[in-house]
């Protein structure tokens, strides 16, 4: 097989028909006003609510349940790693898929369906867990404190440097290249955590950090000692976004954003017939539009400083739930038929890590069902329909903070900048989606 | 809440519909005339090299008519890709060919899918290649010697 010079797909969804941006672009704007103008005034998701589930609290506690879950979860890592360790430098080696596709865009429906199950089962933390049992220490107590202020800022840092080798990076899909990441990987993160104990992979893993942001999202939650089934809109509500948090969902909107953007002519063409390497280039885009989306994300939040009663500087931090499905809604319109298809790929050589002809688990005479491809209009009427959906879930968040943070009277006037922000991300990917 | 108000916002809402209809109608009643256009790019003017234009190549058909071949001439020199990054339009099945000259050894890949095309050529010798796409999607066609983009086909 051809190795793409771009990503591990040879394949990516048409460009969204320029209909499908107008109608998009302006359903957004309509609704956004309507809600702004109709929709509630006190606050309607104070308390979470939901649906407690005690039975499904019992099992998930137990011990036994637990030690199954992560057992299997860090099997499967150490069969990818076997694959990434003695597998052939092809792209039929389901290391590439594993970390690209499952892991990463796999999380995502994990973490809605199963809320915070990658935290629960990081093989990291077991992986450390195992280290500090044989040397008898406390995983929770590290050598040094991490300060509180600290946050989520490393994982910031550390999706942005996946976003780079997912984007960026020269030759990821040779073996080499992901070695030497997958070992920087773990060696900041156990390191990291004995130095400052379990709380360090909470505040530095991109992956377990995405995850259980997303999580904040899912109709499952624990409330207190129970699991809850709740109304995604009221737990994320609920959610105290951690300091960083603002960067986090930064790197991850920017990123995608720049999946995007590099595919425009335009990029193309000015990279390949600059003298400049193409890295720089990556590097320098991927930065700046990571950076956009913060600093643009910041200032529309702290406009509402001037109508509300705390420090400007606090509002980014406390809307930032609100752009969690707008991150959701960039991810299904980019990723949906990616992990569709090279997921099954994935499954397919995940019988056979080594290519000596093995079918452990029965998958290595399946075939990808890739019909879907067969249907570009229903494709992009998905991706279309997430974009905008994504929107409107996150402008009735944004309502929701913006009534229960400032005075009755002037919450409207409060979030108009963030709303024109969030219509502005919006338009924006539907236009990077139709990809001049 | 007074009546006047809420009679505003009413008709600022109907306004907006309405604006967001029309605007969809607009677009939509564009689309089919921007679909029958052949697009420019399908066949790019000579190779810039020195002007001895190859004379093999056959005048560019209507692309998007499923009964003739797509032509895109490819010129590599000087470590550039004449095109590069284009998008060009296709119909899933049509007959896409490949005329490349390169001033270096180089391997052109068209990722469509599936194993992919992979057309060989030498320095200074016309090549000349041919594929079909079978299923809708945007593919990239690569000269893999300098990991270029010289076009994007959108195959629907």
């Amino acid at each position: 097989m051809l190795i793409p010079l771009h990503g591990i797909a040879s394949r990516r969804d048409l460009p969204l028909p320029f209909s499908f941006v107008v109608v998009g672009a302006v359903l957004a704007l309509v609704i956004s006003f309507a809600i702004l103008i109709f929709a509630w005034r006190k606050p309607r998701f104070h308390y979470v609510g939901g649906h407690p589930l005690p039975g499904l609290t019992a099992v998930l506690d137990h011990p036994i349940v637990r030690l199954v879950a992560r057992v299997l979860v860090l099997a499967t890592y150490a069969w990818a790693g076997l694959a990434m360790m003695a597998g052939q430098d092809l792209l039929t080696n389901p290391i590439f898929g594993f970390v690209f596709v499952w892991m990463w865009v796999g999380l995502v429906p994990i973490s809605l369906l199963l809320g915070q199950f990658w935290r629960a089962t990081n093989p990291l933390r077991a992986i450390h867990r195992g280290l500090s049992a044989v040397a008898r220490v406390d995983p929770e107590q590290g050598l040094l404190t991490l300060p509180a202020g600290i946050g989520v800022w490393p994982a910031a840092a550390g999706l942005f440097g996946f976003g780079w080798l997912e984007l960026v990076q020269p030759d990821r899909t040779t073996l080499a290249v992901l070695r030497l990441w997958v070992l920087a990987w773990l060696v900041i993160l156990i390191l990291g955590a004995i130095v400052f104990g379990q709380r360090w992979i909470g505040a530095a893993d991109p992956f377990e950090v995405y995850a259980s942001t997303l999580a904040q999202m899912s109709i499952f939650r624990r409330v207190g000692d129970q699991m809850k089934l709740v109304n995604p809109l009221a737990g994320l509500n609920a959610w105290h976004a951690p300091p960083g948090a603002t960067a986090v969902v930064a790197a991850l909107l920017g990123s995608t954003a720049f999946d995007s953007f590099t595919n425009t002519t335009w990029w193309i063409q000015t990279v390949q017939d600059s003298t400049a390497p193409a890295t720089l280039w990556g590097t320098g885009g991927l930065l700046t539009m990571i950076i956009i989306v913060f600093v643009s994300f910041s200032l529309g939040a702290a406009w509402m400083g001037r109508y509300g009663n705390r420090p400007a500087t606090a509002y980014p931090r406390l809307m930032v739930g609100s752009l969690l499905p707008i991150v959701l809604g960039y991810v299904v319109a980019h990723y949906a038929t990616l992990l569709i298809v090279e997921g099954q790929r994935t499954a397919i050589s995940f019988s056979d890590p080594l290519g000596r002809g093995w079918n452990v688990f029965g998958s290595a005479e399946m075939g990808v069902n890739s019909a879907i491809f067969n249907h570009p209009t229903a494709i992009a009427m998905v991706q279309a329909c997430a974009i905008v959906g994504g929107h409107v879930f996150g402008i009735i968040c944004a309502h929701e903070k913006a009534v229960a943070l400032l005075p009755p009277e002037r919450a409207v006037r409060g979030q108009l900048p963030l709303l024109l922000v969030m219509i502005g991300y919006t338009c924006a990917g539907l236009f990077l989606l139709f990809s001049p | 809440m007074s009546e006047s108000a809420s009679k505003a916002r009413g008709a600022l809402v109907c306004g907006a519909v309405a604006l967001g209809l029309l605007m969809s109608a607009c677009t939509s009643a564009a689309e089919p005339q921007a679909n029958a256009s052949p697009p420019v790019a399908a066949s790019p003017s000579a190779p810039s090299s020195s002007g001895e234009s190859p004379t093999s190549i056959p005048p560019s058909p209507p692309s998007l008519n499923p009964d003739y071949a797509l032509t895109i001439n490819v010129t590599i020199a000087n470590g550039k890709t004449i095109p590069s990054g284009e998008k060009i339009n296709v119909r899933v099945g049509q007959k896409v060919i490949l005329n490349v000259t390169s001033d270096t050894d180089d391997e052109v890949h068209a990722h469509i899918g599936g194993p992919g095309y992979e057309l060989q050529v030498t320095a200074g010798t016309p090549a000349k290649g041919e594929f079909t796409i079978d299923s809708p999607g945007s593919f990239e066609v690569e000269s893999h010697h300098l990991e270029k983009i010289i076009v994007i086909l959108n195959a629907r």
